[in-house]
């Protein structure tokens, strides 16, 4: 009976510790897994408080499991989250334990942790309820359950990925809006604008250049602007090569070309046979210092050439009119002086009638100065090309000044190379521009004072230089020397005979005729002016051969 | 062989070439316009005009050109275009059809247009 009994007993005492050992292994199993997963895990009390933490949790916010036990869970919260965590805590525990024996299915949120050194981590957490369990053992003190992952990485990417997209969005718009303001801007200017590939084949045109060229953007979409549009020089008439064409030469040389209307301007013909000047600018389009494209534009020039055609008439007109009386005058005040008119004449009527025809000489030369410079501003002043002995013309000049240089007892020194070429130039224009530097170097040196004129070959190129030891240009006022009626300051009181036109003329003439002007001045030391010419000035074609044209 | 035609339209400057030319032994007929000059030119054949450019009903480079295109004569006979009509296109123009001189009005000088047509004269 006792046997049977302790057999019994035994059993039971047996068959207990195999159920701990069981267990034993069980819990060890799960802690093993639980400690060593590298996901959190995390188990709270009904007051929120950390009932267990494993090793991975612990590590993600920089503690030990161990000083995380007891915690409140808000203890590893950022501080403004702590509320928003209470709040979903207390609503997920609201029921208590889970009832049935179904597991449910983890619910997952995401939200921030704090560390201990004070950042924040972005963390994916699940939670669960437990199941209700009898008793009052560990697991019925389990208020919630779940795990932590660090995504702080992830959402970094993502944050960094939205950042990317909104940045790229932004810049969509903007070139988009740029786009129409582009295509708003091009649309509304009066110029035909083409742009086109590395190989002039045409990208857009513009409204404008679709109306001038009567041909829609589609219809030219894609041709090369070469062979589609014909393009011919103004004054010839003949075609252009497509080595001669603005936005050709921009493509291979990648300057920026431009055709002024001045230096001969070319006709474009629309599909319609209308055919209208153009001035031209043709330009590359260059990315990181390649070309990838170009851009022409034209502008159809037929309405201003009419009203320079217009304007240069009536110069002329005028001219003709100005010069008929002085002619007049100037004929028979010859004939007043000449022997046979003048010996009636009194000295003193003799004096008068010099008065006379000295103002009419200076009227005549006024009148051709606002004449060349009204023919400077229309741009229609001509340059023709001609032999002609330069030092012919210095001498002419220096005789015309021989009166008043011998009033001022000037010392005028004349410096010609003893090897000056006859050069191709226009004898009219070169007697313009030394009149003037001889006229203002006589003009504006005080008595006794010495002038030099100089004429030296250098190169293809003419040097003339005219120096006086005059009053000098003021240092503040010479970047004004060759506007348009500027006068100096110190001369003002010295000669009130002046216009102010004279050197804005000499420097236009010198342009003109492909050369260069400069000076060099001191206020009461003196003045040299420096004028370069080309022997064989590039601007016209024009030349006289026959050399019948005489200036008497 | 002195014989010259002056075609001007402006009566002082005429008045005063006539005059002066007279004085030094020429034989000068006198228009005041193109198409008269163009009629007495042909008409009388003159050795040597004098020819402005700018003038009513006909001017001087159409009656240059008609002159030219006249005939033997009319293609030989010296002419010196002395104008203050000074526009390239019309110094284009007369140099095309063969003239002797261009001489701008306000830089004339009696006494050398005088020996200018001298020398013109016995020359051609």
């Amino acid at each position: 009976m006792d046997k049977v009994k302790y057999r019994k007993k035994s059993n039971k005492i047996k068959g207990k510790s195999v159920l701990e050992r069981l267990l034993k292994e069980s819990e060890e199993k799960y802690r093993l897994i639980t400690e060593n997963a590298l996901v959190g895990i995390y188990q709270l009390d009904a007051a929120g408080r950390f009932i267990f933490v494993n090793k991975a949790l612990a590590r993600l916010v920089g503690y030990q499991p161990k000083e995380l036990i007891g915690k409140h869970f808000s203890f590893v919260l950022p501080p403004a989250r702590t509320l928003k965590g209470q709040e979903i805590f207390k609503e997920l525990t609201a029921n208590g334990q889970y009832k049935k024996k179904r597991a449910p299915i983890p619910r997952i949120k995401e939200s921030y942790l704090r560390h201990k050194k004070g950042h924040d981590l972005y963390v994916q957490y699940s939670f669960n309820l437990p199941f209700k369990t009898k008793g009052n053992g560990y697991l019925s003190k389990i208020a919630l359950t779940g795990t932590v992952t660090d995504i702080s990485e992830h959402k970094k990417t993502e944050e960094e990925l939205m950042i990317r997209t909104k940045t790229l969005e932004t810049l969509k718009t903007a070139i988009e809006h740029e786009k129409v303001q582009v295509e708003a801007i091009l649309n509304s200017i009066g110029d035909g604008v083409i742009a086109t590939d590395t190989y002039g084949r045409i990208m857009m045109v513009n409204k404008t250049a679709e109306r001038l060229l009567d041909q829609t953007a589609p219809e030219l979409f894609g041709k090369s602007v070469t062979e589609t549009l014909s393009l011919f020089d103004g004054e010839t008439g003949v075609p252009l090569l497509k080595e001669q064409r603005p936005l050709d030469i921009a493509l291979t040389t990648g300057r920026t070309i431009s055709t002024h209307a001045a230096e001969g301007y070319r006709i474009y013909i629309g599909k319609n046979g209308r055919k209208f000047p153009v001035s031209i600018t043709a330009a590359p389009v260059r990315l990181n210092k390649i070309i990838i494209g170009g851009i022409e534009t034209f502008r159809d020039i037929s309405k201003s050439q009419e009203i320079d055609k217009a304007k240069s008439e009536f110069v002329s007109l005028a001219s003709h009119q100005l010069r008929t009386p002085l002619t007049i005058i100037g004929l028979y005040s010859e004939m007043l002086k000449s022997e046979s008119g003048s010996k009636n004449l009194t000295t003193e009527q003799k004096k008068y009638l010099n008065e006379i025809a000295n103002a009419n000489k200076r009227m005549i030369k006024l009148v051709d100065l606002i004449l060349n410079v009204s023919r400077i501003d229309l741009g229609v002043l001509n340059v023709v090309s001609m032999p002609i002995d330069f030092v012919e013309i210095a001498e002419t000049i220096w005789k015309e000044f021989l009166p008043q240089i011998k009033n001022k007892e000037l010392k005028f020194e004349k410096n010609y190379d003893a090897n000056l070429p006859i050069l191709k130039s226009d004898p009219k224009l070169l007697e313009v521009i030394l009149e003037n530097l001889v006229s203002n170097a006589v003009k504006y040196t005080p008595p006794q004072g010495q002038i030099e004129l100089s004429i030296k070959p250098k190169g293809q190129t003419m040097i003339i230089k005219v120096s006086d030891t005059g009053y000098g240009i003021p240092a503040s006022q010479q970047n004004k020397v060759f506007s348009k009626m500027f006068r100096a300051e110190n001369v003002l009181n010295k000669d009130a005979d002046g216009t102010g036109l004279g050197l804005y003329m000499v420097k236009s003439i010198v342009e003109k005729m492909g050369g260069k002007i400069w000076f060099e001045s001191e206020e009461n030391k003196g003045t040299s002016f420096f004028v370069i010419l080309p022997q064989i000035h590039s601007m016209r074609k024009i030349t006289y051969q026959k050399t019948h044209l005489r200036y008497e | 062989m002195n014989k010259i035609l002056i075609v001007e339209d402006e009566e002082p400057i005429l008045r005063l070439l006539a005059e002066q030319f007279r004085k030094n032994d020429f034989e000068v007929l006198e228009a005041k316009d193109g198409e008269a000059g163009l009629a007495l030119a042909e008409k009388d054949k003159p050795n040597l005009i004098i020819l402005d450019l700018f003038m009513p009903k006909m001017n001087g480079a159409t009656m240059l050109k008609k002159l030219r295109e006249s005939g033997e004569w009319g293609a030989g006979v010296p002419v010196i275009v002395v104008t203050n009509f000074l526009t390239r296109a019309s110094r284009e123009e007369v140099m095309a059809y063969n003239i002797a001189s261009f001489i701008v009005k306000t830089d004339l000088k009696l006494e050398n247009l005088i020996n200018l047509v001298k020398k013109v004269l016995t020359t051609s």
